[in-house]
């Protein structure tokens, strides 16, 4: 069970991650443990994905050995990076084919994944996800957030709402993009039925004019985050108190 | 002169058995090396701009050591998804090696004015209020408008 949170900021992007890896199989799930789900590759690649441990290792393990030119289009990039991870995808698959009569859709179910990857195209922070048969989708400043995993449905519709409060006006920053992803991993964190849990990991990437930079928040990073969503919360409470609360507004002009 | 540790020892026995949020004591600080610098000395917290103001990490780094040897609880209430900051037994036993003017001069400022004022100040006024003070501080700050 997995969350992963994209957000494409106007000076760079944030991918989140929830902290907990569920152990069992055919939907029989045993234990769960935390575990970073959140890998950087080459120094210049943010991955994370969604589904079996063993896929996530194979994908990092194809993307350290991919190459790309510094000059590469961002759709170059996209199918690159999607010939890559479909390698051991489509073994996958066509292992399920052969699985599937005797395991019947859990042959299927067990393979299911998904990535999301940040990097730096023709210098540009770039966000791609790619679904469980590896296509890739590019964030863009109308489809700024992403979301995978069990914990998507959960993600998508918060997101929007914060897309919608916070940046009509004006488009997140790297600050506003990790405030965003710290808020709504609490509320999947909170209210998810199972698998989504602490610890909360975040990277950043930027470009900072010397190439790529990296950046992983540490624990202590979030936790004015925390008391700042917290001092929001409240601030909705108090929009509906004001509501039953007589405030101060001077007398209804008579004609 | 005390070690930086000590004053942030010294701002939770100030707060009493409320404690302090992250916020609230990454700011008390901040403010009392601004406003008794002389008194704190040189090898105080080097605070940056940062989310939401002026922050350093060490300040999380003292009060794990704190919470280490058994001066200082870090918990989480009921309803609260951060971490509170406060000073058990042990610390307030520890606090009074610290018995000399500057940090008698300097728990009193705490005490009677700095925290009550912080803690007087919801989450947006505190910030708000360091920002119209200090306005360097708001250079990477969330929420720029």
């Amino acid at each position: 069970m997995t969350l992963l949170i994209g957000i494409k900021c106007t000076d760079g992007l944030v991918i989140a991650a929830d902290g907990a890896t569920t152990f069992g199989t055919f939907g029989n799930f045993t234990i769960r443990q935390p575990s970073r789900k959140l890998s950087i590759v080459k120094d210049s690649m943010i991955v994370a994905v969604t589904g079996p441990v063993g896929l996530k290792q194979r994908f990092v393990g194809e993307l350290e050995g991919l190459q790309l030119s510094a000059n590469i289009k961002q759709h170059q990039a996209m199918e690159s990076i999607a010939g890559a991870i479909r390698r051991p995808l489509q073994i996958e698959f066509k292992n399920a084919e052969v699985t599937r009569g005797a395991l019947g859709g859990q042959a299927v179910q067990s393979i299911m994944s998904g990535t999301m990857v940040g990097l730096l195209v023709q210098g540009e922070p770039t966000l791609i996800e790619f679904d469980h048969q590896g296509s890739p989708e590019c964030a863009t400043d109308n489809l700024r957030f992403k979301s995978l995993g069990s914990g998507q449905p959960l993600a998508d519709p918060f997101l929007a709402f914060l897309a919608k409060v916070f940046w009509s006006k004006k488009p997140p920053n790297l600050n506003d993009g990790q405030f965003a992803a710290t808020w709504t991993l609490r509320h999947a964190i909170e209210t998810n039925p199972g698998g989504v849990d602490d610890p909360i990991q975040m990277m950043t990437l930027r470009n900072s004019g010397k190439g790529c930079e990296i950046k992983e928040l540490q624990k202590d990073d979030l936790q004015e985050h925390l008391e700042a969503i917290a001092a929001a919360q409240a601030h909705l409470a108090e929009f509906q108190k004001k509501q039953i609360t007589p405030v101060p507004s001077g007398d209804i002009p008579s004609p | 002169m005390a070690a930086r540790i000590d004053w942030l020892l010294l701002a939770l026995n100030a707060a009493g058995s409320k404690g302090l949020s992250p916020v609230q004591l990454q700011k008390t600080l901040f403010l009392l090396g601004q406003k008794m610098a002389d008194k704190v000395g040189a090898g105080f917290y080097d605070f940056q701009p940062y989310h939401y103001g002026p922050f350093d990490r060490d300040v999380y780094t003292d009060a794990e050591k704190l919470a280490a040897s058994g001066r200082i609880e870090i918990e989480q209430r009921e309803g609260e998804s951060f971490n509170r900051y406060i000073i058990t037994r042990e610390g307030e036993v520890d606090v009074s090696r610290l018995a000399h003017y500057e940090a008698e001069e300097v728990s009193e400022y705490l005490r009677e004015k700095l925290i009550p004022w912080v803690r007087s100040q919801s989450f947006q006024s505190l910030v708000s209020a360091i920002y119209a003070e200090y306005p360097e501080m708001r250079k990477h700050s969330v929420f720029q408008g």
